[in-house]
């Protein structure tokens, strides 16, 4: 066993190597570009993905005395972190250089983030969970604020700081609680204390510190009510950090809550089902119903990302099935999977317009996108489709999964408030697909040309797999193999 | 004896929650989120001793643990925070939250 210790963490060890690399390679040679920095960046993450998966064995290993575990699900948290970074990396390369912070120590932030998230995906100890949240939130507040000339952006690192710092003092709050109530912080443990004292022994002050711990990781997720701060900051950050936080950030952070909850307190759910379903109810018609009135795109996408939150968090409520948890986790992922690569393909979009002083944030810079730009015009079409959840997109799949998952849990109500909350969002998605192909655009507009070889291949890749998630839901239905049976079977081993 | 640090500790959490909710000056509000997190420090610290109370002592050394984990988690937050204040303090010549309001609806 003591052989294998460092296996578990062989790709966060990757990632974090190549952070202090990054910065090494600036502080030594003051010529590396960032380019150069960048690259390096791409590379170390491919290799931990390929790391994760190669090194990844059937059972499940754990080290440090039980601080961190490799298992499927741990396995699963990686990858999908792994590729909403690697995306990142790909959207920052030109998009750093053309509003000037292309900067070493920007890639190094997003790996030590990335460092955090998988983290995440593999703790087994409620200390861990803070750490990772913790590495994960401290480098993100830094890269929103990461383009100082603008005001915008570092108001938005402020104002992110001090409510992520206040939802860290919420969840170490329900931590210590739960230490107290339970004598231990491990997860498995804390679950092993339940099963052995019975019902009898959910004493109030673990009733507090699990409501303490769901506000703490709601503020993280961006859920209703704890969602203030979301729009403004999606909207100051540089738009690639944007689209790191609405997947990566927000993928890590429903993993966490899922790892905690599901395998913590399992003997609970009747406790802590209820609240999760009453924050979905509220997360998705908040999101939706101020989304409506947004001119400004990255904010429209911001409040939409709190939207997505809501359907997260129904397919998390589903959990409830007898017998069936780990098809409604396995929802969850395909959700999360299949929003990430719309939404960053959106973002990639927005980026590949921008130019140089103009960030293209408004709807109204899209008029006659179509005569103008018409690929880019049709890939935004796409991926404002799959947003919205019209078929045969991964959204679309993605909300089937999950409302379905939520039908096997008996929860009605919450899935026709769902599917109402998808078909009123379905209004401000396609309103910029009405100005991008209805009106005719401004004549004194120059376009941005320059070739841009990483963004290109990021949107490609975000495009195929919008359309190959969303036909998996064929092969689903036809009874075959699909991603989300895949997803399913890797849990169900876990689960 | 337990019972008497924990309230203690929930009223200075509730005094830094208070604080942040209603204090303007980021530097004031940045006291309040310490002063948050070492309410919790010292509830686990009451837990622990209640743990090693109860002879449970690998309990109790967890919590000493993760006290040390989250010093040093506030002092990095910390370090972060006084760095974007001042980066806002060059452009601008506030800390006053109220001033700070360029992203709304």
């Amino acid at each position: 066993m003591e052989g294998f210790l460092l296996k578990p963490i062989a790709p966060h060890l990757i990632v974090i190597a190549a952070g202090c690399l990054v910065l090494l390679m600036r502080a030594y040679g003051k010529k590396t570009s960032a380019g150069a920095s960048g690259a390096v960046t791409l590379a170390s993450l491919v290799l931990a993905l390929a790391a994760s998966v190669f090194l990844h064995g059937d059972a499940a290993k754990s080290a440090f005395s039980g601080m961190v575990v490799d298992d499927n699900f741990s396995l699963l948290v990686t990858v999908l972190v792994l590729f909403s970074g690697i995306l990142c990396v790909m959207l920052s390369f030109d998009y750093l250089k053309r509003i000037g912070i292309a900067q070493a120590e920007f890639y190094s932030l997003v790996l030590f983030a990335v460092s955090g998230m998988m983290f995440l995906g593999s703790a087994s100890d409620l200390v861990t969970v803070f750490l990772g949240v913790e590495i994960m939130s401290i480098s993100i507040y830094v890269l929103v604020g990461f383009n100082r000339g603008r005001m915008e952006s570092t108001e938005a690192a402020l104002k992110y700081l001090i409510l992520g710092a206040f939802a860290s003092g919420f969840l170490l709050y329900g931590i210590a609680m739960i230490y107290g109530a339970t004598g231990t912080t491990n997860i498995a443990q804390v679950a092993e204390f339940f099963k052995t004292h019975g019902p009898s022994q959910i004493s109030p002050l673990f009733m507090v510190g699990l409501a303490l711990l769901v506000i703490g990781f709601g503020f993280k997720i961006g859920a209703a009510p704890f969602h203030m701060w979301v729009p403004d900051v999606y909207q100051g950050a540089p738009t690639s950090i944007t689209a790191f936080m609405a997947t990566g950030v927000k993928a890590a952070g429903v993993a966490v809550v899922v790892r905690v909850l599901m395998f913590a307190f399992p003997e609970s759910m009747d406790r802590w089902v209820p609240l999760i379903q009453l924050l979905a109810m509220v997360t998705m018609t908040v999101g939706n119903i101020a989304a409506l009135t947004q001119k400004n795109l990255k904010r429209m996408l911001a409040y939409s990302s709190i939207a997505h939150a809501g359907y997260i968090l129904v397919g998390l409520a589903a959990v409830y099935s007898q017998g069936f948890a780990e098809k409604a986790v396995s929802a969850v992922f395909f959700y999360l999977l299949a929003y990430t690569v719309m939404n960053i393909g959106a973002f990639a979009i927005m980026i590949l317009l921008g130019r140089d002083s103009d960030e293209y944030e408004n709807i109204d810079d899209y008029k006659g996108l179509a005569q103008r730009r018409p690929w880019a015009a049709f890939f935004l079409a796409l991926f404002l489709l799959s947003l919205a959840g019209i078929p045969p997109t991964a959204g679309f799949a993605g909300k089937f999964y999950v409302f379905t998952a939520a039908m096997r849990a008996g929860f009605v109500a919450l899935v026709i408030i769902g599917v109402l909350n998808s078909a009123l969002s379905a209004y401000y998605y396609l309103r910029p697909l009405i100005i991008m192909y209805m009106s005719d655009p401004d004549a004194d507009i120059v376009e941005n040309t320059e070739r841009r070889p990483a963004l290109i291949v990021a949107i490609g890749v975000t495009a195929v797999l919008t359309l190959e998630l969303g036909m998996g839901l064929l092969a689903y239905l036809a009874g075959g193999g699909s991603y989300y049976e895949m997803i399913s079977g890797y849990l169900a081993r876990v689960m | 004896m337990l019972n008497q640090y924990l309230v203690l500790s929930g009223i200075l959490f509730t005094i830094g929650v208070t604080g942040v909710l209603l204090r303007r000056n980021v530097i004031v509000i940045f006291m309040c989120v310490e002063l948050m997190l070492n309410a919790v420090n010292l509830s686990i610290l009451a837990f622990s001793r209640y743990h090693a109370g109860l002879g449970n002592l690998d309990a109790a050394m967890n919590g000493h643990a993760l006290v040390i984990m989250v010093m040093a988690v506030a002092a990095a937050e910390a370090a972060v925070g006084l760095a974007i204040v001042i980066s806002i303090y060059r452009r601008r010549e506030t800390v006053d939250v109220e001033e700070i309001n360029l992203l709304k609806w």
